[in-house]
C-alpha cells in the first residue's frame, strides 16, 4: 500500500518502493545511505499513468529465446545481444526489446536519477517484480543498491491498486512547484483520470493476439467479460508499497 | 552539443560526443537540462540516425561506459 508523509521542502517528492520488504531504492555510498530516489519524479509518474496497461497485464517477452527467468535478466540479456545487430532482423528483434523495456522498465524513465533496475510484468495471474541491483551507469564509484537482486510475485491487485493510489495521491496533492510545471502536473492528472475509462479491448490487446481476439469475440460476444475479470481477481495480502514523501517546510522544524 | 542534438519522439533531445549519449529534456523555462545516458535508452530511430550519419557505430552502441570518466547521475537534486 502506498504510504505518504509530509515534512520538508514543499517542492519535492522523494520515492521509496519496497517489494515484500525489501527497499529496492535504497543506495550506498561508502557510509552514506539513502533510502529513496530523490529526483525529478515527473517522468516516472508520467510512464506510470502511461504503461498502466502494459505493466499490469502484458506477460510476452517479445524477442527470440526470452527463456524463463525473471525479466531483469532476460530484457538486460537481450538488450545486449540485439543493440549493435545491423540486419533487418536483428533491428526488429532490437526494436521489440527496447519497446518492451520502455513499456515495463523502471530505469527507462529515470530522467537523470538514479532509479533501481526493477521490471514490473504480469505473469500467469501475478505480477512480477525483478530487479538486478546493478548500478546505474555514470554515478559515482562505489554507489551501490543495497537490495542486491530479487524476484517477487504479487498478487494484480496489491500491484495495482498500490499505483493507483500513488498516481491518485500525487495528482490530488501535487508539490509546490514553479508555474512551468503547472501543465505537467494537469497533463498527468488528465491521463490518471482516463485510466478509469480504459476499454476492455486496451488489456485484451496486450495478452491475446488480435486475430485470436476477434474471432473469440465474434464466436462468443460474453468472452469479453470473462477477459475484464481476470484484471481484479486474486486480492490477497499487499506486499508491495510505493512510499511518497512530500517534504513540507511546517514539519521540518 | 545542443545544436548538434536530434529531437526524438518522446520530446527529449539527444546527442552523442565520444561514444557516449546524451539526452537532454526540456525544463520549460527556454532552457534544456541535459545527462548522459546508456545507449538502450536512445530510441532506435536516433541511433539509426547517428549511425546513418557515421557519429557512432553499431558496435560503438555495445560498449557498457563503466569506464568513462563521467559521474553525473546525482542520488539528490539537492546536488544539482
Amino acid at each position: 500500500m502506498p504510504e505518504q508523509a509530509r515534512f520538508g521542502d514543499p517542492a519535492k517528492i522523494e520515492l521509496t518502493i519496497r517489494v515484500a520488504g525489501v527497499n529496492v531504492t535504497a543506495t550506498k555510498l561508502g557510509g552514506d545511505q539513502q533510502p529513496h530516489v530523490g529526483w525529478y519524479l515527473a517522468p516516472f509518474l508520467d510512464w506510470l499513468a502511461t504503461n498502466w496497461v502494459a505493466l499490469l497485464h502484458e506477460e510476452r517477452l517479445p524477442w527470440p529465446n526470452p527463456g524463463s527467468g525473471p525479466a531483469a535478466t532476460a530484457c538486460n540479456h537481450a538488450l545486449e545481444e540485439w543493440i549493435a545487430a545491423d540486419d533487418q532482423h536483428g533491428r526488429q528483434h532490437y526494436a521489440n526489446t527496447q519497446d518492451w523495456y520502455f513499456r515495463h522498465g523502471v530505469r527507462s524513465a529515470a530522467a537523470g536519477g538514479i532509479f533501481p533496475d526493477l521490471f514490473i510484468r504480469r505473469v500467469a495471474d501475478d505480477i512480477e517484480l525483478s530487479w538486478s541491483g546493478r548500478p546505474m551507469a555514470f554515478t559515482q564509484d562505489g554507489l551501490a543498491f543495497e537490495s542486491g537482486a530479487g524476484l517477487v510475485r504479487l498478487a494484480v491487485g496489491d500491484v495495482a491498486e498500490t499505483i493507483w493510489q500513488t498516481l491518485d495521491w500525487v495528482v490530488n496533492h501535487p508539490p509546490e512547484s514553479p508555474a512551468q510545471y503547472h501543465d505537467q502536473i494537469a497533463a498527468l492528472r488528465t491521463k490518471v483520470a482516463s485510466l478509469r475509462s480504459i476499454e476492455y479491448r486496451a488489456f485484451a490487446h496486450t495478452y491475446v493476439h488480435h486475430a485470436i481476439l476477434e474471432k473469440a469475440e465474434n464466436a462468443l460476444p460474453l468472452f469479453t467479460g470473462q477477459i475484464c475479470s481476470r484484471a481484479t481477481k486474486h486480492r490477497t495480502m499487499r506486499r508491495m508499497s510505493l512510499n511518497c514523501h512530500r517534504r513540507f517546510s511546517c514539519s521540518a522544524a | 552539443m545542443l545544436a548538434e542534438s536530434v529531437l526524438a519522439d518522446d520530446g527529449r533531445r539527444y546527442a552523442t560526443r565520444r561514444g557516449i549519449a546524451f539526452a537532454a529534456v526540456s525544463s520549460g523555462d527556454g532552457t534544456w537540462h541535459g545527462y548522459p545516458v546508456p545507449w538502450q535508452d536512445v530510441p532506435r530511430d536516433v541511433c539509426d540516425t547517428f549511425a546513418r550519419e557515421g557519429r557512432v557505430t553499431r558496435g560503438g552502441t555495445r560498449l557498457r561506459v563503466d569506464g568513462a570518466d563521467i559521474r553525473w547521475a546525482l542520488r539528490s537534486d539537492d546536488d544539482a
